[in-house]
């Protein structure tokens, strides 16, 4: 099992560099420059050439990958052209927003779609399994801007219920206010965006349930289970359920990646300082480093996030074992 | 599992508590109630902004957030007033030589750094060497090219020198001073890098607090500010990124204050809020326009642009566009513009019939497919835009079907900015493309139509003029207009210059919009000039926000 | 009718089908449609069908673990179709049902001493150190070793799962087990083998089997008495020696020409059926083995011909015998 951990993380490393040469490559050889948006656009060609080299994107671009690698292995991930800004204090400005509103959305999801699927199978074509699979079509369907606006619209302004938009009041905190006031400020400014993302999200993962659980129920293992006289509770919770919640179990190790990566539209509709409008401001003005540092952390992510859920699977199912 | 999921969920939780927990602390209102008329002070004042600001730095940023704060932390020689005449800000006063070559600007005493330094002229003379440094990044070295040396003969004087007498220079100078004393450790090719920039210190009336990135920025008064004011304690720019959530944070009242309105929501947003609100048209220094190759087999015939103009229906694009609030243009100088030509202009009136006369004339001929031709050439235009703007996406449908109309084929591409640029723009290479500009305050246009801002002999973009206009008449008046100092006859000159774009079209000149902003009526004092709410350090609040 | 452990009369299933938006109930498939029959204590009452006629449904609806529509399951006297849930869980003790699949009726998270002992547990049987020797003991009646009790199902072959899987039937000391194909997914070299072990067991403890399989050849050698089925109907039920040497009902005796022989020498017509099994959802008029059927008559078409006892034990539902 070591042996077999370990060689997959000596995989990842060719793995790992060839999604940076990728991802460089794709990005210098797209159209648009940085100094052209830079630069005055009656900027001559010897001004901009100055400034290219300034910036290091005069050299070839094997060297300038080279050159990027050497930093990055030493964790410098370089300076935004834009704001001359470490990268990485730019991404990390923005990461624990992320991974809060994230991670809560995923509690959420899991913890709200997993009974509903569940639910969903067991009571299935009732009327709850019928809402259900409504709710599913519409989750998918709305876009989440438009939700989003609704809800602001609502709860927001007619009935002043919720903060519209950021992740706290201004100047209020643990120290201005006291404990539970924050904790409540808190939460109250994240409701809607976690309810917007879960709501569109979460019936992907109650579906996916259902129809495990569907599959699962229908198995002979859990005949045996109910010929043997368990309660209905037994056999569901822990005959039917265990087994199905097998491929959720790994799909949340797949879904890691998911954790840190940003969300344009909901944090463009509820001001959420995350890392989506950094992404997209940075692919817009070509900023590269930033893009690249971003890329390559989702990839990182990615690539353990697969390794993870594969050795999610040797804890949940005997059958599986790596060598 | 479950206990130390929960335990997860709740150190998430409280870690999100102190996420943003550094903010600083509200501050209490101080200030006394005092009479209705008189400018008390306390209170705060929230923005709301579309955009992050991207680097506090008036020589470096480009983006208007940035442009907004940075106006309020760090001053300038000159200013704008509000009808955008320079007036003095560090400057006390300033001459100009005889030769029109050397300025001399005398500056305020008695004006410090926010960190208690005192200001010189030696900052001065850093901040234009830093423009004018072959290294440096930013976008206004072509402002000071007139500039050949920035002398300080004391603490209190500045002499600029010029290669050629200049009259624009004032209108460059409102770029605002850096302190030197925090700049010069850095190269200037890596002056992006100087923390000075995200932690700005300036001599401007308020001071930086915290940039909390993605959500908002906070400045406090300069109790030591040089000029009258500040009043209102502290101003807040709150960030959106979506014009219709800041609609609604100014109907709930989370911001005082919202720009450019959008033209759906006017009429909705005067009904709801015009009982607690000043709701003010802000008229666009600039426009919008349609930039015609001059040198394309189509557009080079000076028939076909006034065709263009007389069968492009500017009216409608206004009423069902902007929904009445903007105004066509004629020609490129602002109605605000102490130079604009106004009256003198030919007004283009929608005219379709007129345009087909002038299509006719020019030989273009209908064809039997509907569309024009001439010597077999077919009247098929490429028309490039950027990507994003709703506005002038529906303006461009309306001008498709226009030229559609005269028999005039217009394939219309959106393409992303930075491509835009990279592959068109930058290289002068299109047959037409649609933008709009935002104007500074001096009249002079030599970079936009001169013949010498166009394309040089090797193929490389000079100045704005990538549609490569060329008017002998027009040259000359631009370079006068840049050498004469006075007022009268230089708008003479412009006038002039105005009626030749005007006639001649290197653009189809589409609209330029006058979007309201909507300001809350406790704040006093404002005076509303060509760029809005203007002088912000004289504003204050209405019993003192108690 | 007290000298059968299980009676079944007239037992009927029917399943919803359901299609549309909003799943609407289209039509209704009959799998059981009328089924009855007996088993004696200590008997193997062998349940012969093509797949679909309804063999397995009829296995599961006597244990319930489908619910049936209609008729009824009398187990020792009682119509267990009334039994609440409680009152079916204690009967569970004396029912028990083998699976066809080896590798899908067993859990595969569970490990062999879990799944055999489970039952024990919920019982409230035995448990900790007395469930372990319990199941050991167990392993070693169907022929496998204690130690593989810790062990997970996947690291055994299929003959080795059958065994786990009558192992865990057997744990409960049911007086009925319902043997759902148990040797058809397993190679012809280890059905013997399990065969032979359900001889035994049924030896040993007293079982009553219901033998259910898709051909006759299976049950040939284990079975008491033979019942044959299709669609849904039972067709024949006679002991296994008349049912073999005088079948009375055609789709019997075609069944029977298909067994293979062991002997070259000996010659069999060999009736071929023609067309494929109708549909359960929209069975053919009166007889409904008449699209198939070499001798069928005009008669067949129209009238269901009734299930009769032609000659003592030996029951047909066909008009021509």
């Amino acid at each position: 099992m070591l042996n077999y951990i370990g060689r997959r993380l000596i995989q990842m490393i060719p793995l790992l560099i060839g999604i940076s040469i990728l991802n460089f490559a794709i990005m210098h050889l797209a159209p648009g420059d940085p100094i052209d948006l830079l630069a005055e656009r009656n900027a001559t060609a010897e001004q901009k050439e100055r400034i290219k080299e300034l910036y290091g994107l005069n050299d070839p671009i094997h060297i300038q990958y080279l050159r990027w690698m050497q930093h990055v292995l030493k964790g410098d991930f370089g300076r935004s052209f834009v704001d001359g800004q470490p990268v990485m204090k730019s991404i990390l400005e923005r990461l624990p927003y992320t991974l809060y509103l994230n991670f809560l959305i995923m509690v959420v999801i899991y913890v709200v779609a997993i009974p509903v699927g569940i639910i969903s199978a067991l009571k299935q074509y009732s009327k709850f399994d019928h809402l259900m699979t409504s709710m599913a079509f519409l989750g998918q369907a709305v876009p989440s801007f438009w939700i989003g606006l609704i809800l602001i619209y609502f709860f927001g302004l007619k009935l002043d219920w919720l903060p519209i938009s950021g992740i706290g009041t201004i100047g209020l905190n643990v120290r201005t206010a006291g404990f539970w006031a924050t904790v409540v400020d808190r939460a109250a400014h994240v409701i809607m965006p976690v309810t917007v993302v879960a709501f569109g999200s979460m019936t992907g993962v109650a579906r996916y349930m259902r129809s495990s659980m569907l599959e699962v129920i229908r198995q002979d293992y859990v005949r045996t289970a109910r010929a043997k006289g368990l309660p209905e509770k037994v056999v569901i919770l822990k005959h039917a359920m265990r087994n199905a919640l097998l491929p959720i179990v790994t799909l949340l190790g797949a879904e890691l990646p998911l954790l840190f990566g940003g969300m344009v539209v909901i944090e463009s509709i509820f001001s959420w300082p995350g890392i989506g409008l950094l992404s997209i401001r940075a692919i817009f003005q070509r900023d590269y480093l930033i893009v690249m540092a971003i890329n390559m952390m989702g990839a990182t992510l990615m690539v353990l996030g697969n390794f993870l859920a594969d050795l999610l699977y040797v804890v949940v199912d005997p059958r599986i074992k790596y060598s | 599992m479950r206990k130390s999921l929960i335990m997860a969920l709740a150190s998430v939780m409280i870690l999100a508590l102190f996420l943003g927990a550094c903010g600083p602390e509200a501050p209490a209102p101080s200030g006394n109630g005092g009479g209705a008329d008189e400018p008390v002070k306390g209170g705060q004042i929230v923005f709301g902004m579309t955009g992050d600001p991207v680097i506090f730095n008036p020589i470096l940023s480009t983006d208007v957030p940035s442009g907004n704060i940075n106006s309020r932390v760090y001053s300038a020689l000159v200013r704008a007033n509000a009808n955008m005449e320079p007036i003095g800000d560090l400057a006390e006063s300033w001459t100009v030589s005889e030769d029109g070559l050397v300025w001399t600007f005398k500056l305020k005493d008695n004006v410090y750094w926010h960190d208690g330094t005192k200001f010189t002229s030696a900052d001065v003379k850093y901040t234009y060497d830093a423009i004018r440094h072959p290294d440096y990044l930013g976008i206004r070295a072509t402002d000071f090219k007139p500039i050949t040396k920035v002398e300080t003969p004391d603490d209190l004087t500045v002499e600029l020198y010029l290669d050629a007498p200049y009259a624009p220079i004032l209108s460059k100078l409102v770029i605002g001073i850096i302190p030197k004393h925090l700049f010069e450790t850095t190269e200037i090719g890596k002056m992006k890098e100087n923390p000075a920039n995200m932690e700005p210190i300036g001599t401007g009336p308020y001071k930086f607090v915290t940039w909390e990135k993605g959500q908002y920025i906070m400045l406090e008064a300069n109790e030591n500010y040089f000029g009258e004011g500040p009043y209102i304690d502290q101003i807040i720019w709150k960030f959106y990124g979506d014009n219709q959530v800041m609609l609604a944070a100014l109907e709930k009242g989370d911001i005082d204050y919202m720009g450019a309105i959008p033209p759906d929501d006017v009429a909705r947003i005067t009904e709801a809020l015009s009982e607690t609100h000043e709701i003010r048209p802000i008229t666009q220094n600039g426009y919008t326009y349609i930039g015609l190759k001059q040198t394309d087999p189509i557009f080079k015939d000076k028939l076909v642009r006034q065709a263009l103009m007389y069968g492009t229906n500017r009216k409608q694009i206004v009423d069902d566009v902007l929904m009445g609030h903007g105004e066509v243009v004629n020609a490129n100088l602002p109605r605000l513009s102490w130079a604009y030509a106004g009256d003198e202009l030919n007004p283009y009136e929608y005219n379709p019939e007129k345009a087909k006369e002038l299509l006719d004339e020019a030989g273009w001929k209908l064809g039997a497919d509907g569309i024009r031709e001439k010597d077999g050439n077919k009247m098929d235009v490429k028309l490039l835009t950027s990507t994003g703007n709703k506005i002038l996406e529906a303006a461009l449908l309306i001008t498709q079907q226009n030229w559609k109309d005269l028999g005039i084929n217009v394939t219309v591409e959106y393409i992303e900015w930075a491509v835009l640029c990279e592959q068109y723009l930058d290289v002068a290479k299109f047959q037409s493309y649609a933008l709009a500009w935002s104007l500074g305050i001096d009249p002079d246009f030599y970079l936009f139509f001169h013949s010498d801002a166009a394309v040089n002999e090797k193929g490389q973009l000079v100045g704005f003029n990538d549609v490569e206009f060329k008017n002998d008449r027009l040259d000359e008046l631009l370079e006068l207009g840049r050498t004469e100092m006075d007022k009268d006859t230089r708008k003479e000159i412009y006038v002039e210059a105005q009626k030749i774009v005007n006639e001649e079209l290197p653009y189809v000149f589409l609209y330029a919009n006058s979007s309201p902003a909507v300001m809350h009526k406790k704040v006093q004092g404002v005076t509303w000039g060509y760029a809005g709410p203007m002088f912000p350090e004289l504003w204050w609040i209405k019993d003192g926000g108690n | 009718m007290s000298e059968y452990l299980v009676e079944v009369r007239d037992l009927k299933k029917h399943f919803p089908v359901r299609g549309g938006v909003f799943s609407k109930v289209r039509a209704w498939v009959k799998a059981v449609d009328g089924v009855s029959f007996g088993i004696c204590p200590g008997e193997t009452l062998g349940l012969v069908g093509e797949s679909g006629c309804g063999k397995t449904t009829t296995g599961r609806c006597i244990l319930r673990l489908l619910e049936p529509t209609a008729g009824e399951v009398v187990f020792d006297g009682q119509d267990i179709l009334q039994f609440d849930r409680r009152q079916m869980r204690r009967l569970r003790r004396e029912m028990q049902i083998i699976f066809q699949d080896p590798y899908g009726s067993l859990n595969a998270r569970m490990t062999v001493g879990d799944i055999i002992g489970e039952a024990y547990t919920v019982h409230g049987i035995a448990k900790g150190k007395e469930r372990a020797e319990k199941v050991n003991e167990l392993l070693e009646v169907v022929g496998l070793s204690p130690y593989h009790a810790r062990r997970y199902p996947h690291e055994f072959s299929g003959g080795q799962r059958q065994r786990i899987g009558i192992a865990r039937a057997l744990a409960l000391k049911p007086k009925l087990i319902i043997c759902d194909e148990p040797v058809s997914a397993l190679d012809v070299s280890i059905q013997s083998q399990i065969l032979n072990l359900l001889e035994d067991l049924q030896e040993e403890f007293g079982l009553t089997y219901l033998f259910i399989a898709h051909n006759l050849s299976v049950v040939q050698h284990i079975s008491d008495r033979v019942g044959v089925m299709y669609l849904g109907n039972l067709v024949e039920l006679a002991s296994k020696d008349v049912l073999y040497s005088a079948p009375k009902h055609p789709y019997t005796v075609a069944l029977l020409s298909a067994i293979p022989v062991p002997d070259p020498d000996v010659r069999k017509t060999k009736i071929l059926l023609e067309g494929d099994v109708p549909s359960p959802l929209n069975p053919p008029s009166g007889c409904t083995f008449h699209t198939r059927c070499p001798k069928a008559t005009a008669h067949c078409k129209e009238s269901r011909p009734e299930w009769r006892e032609v000659t003592p034990g030996h029951f047909v539902a066909c008009h021509l015998a």
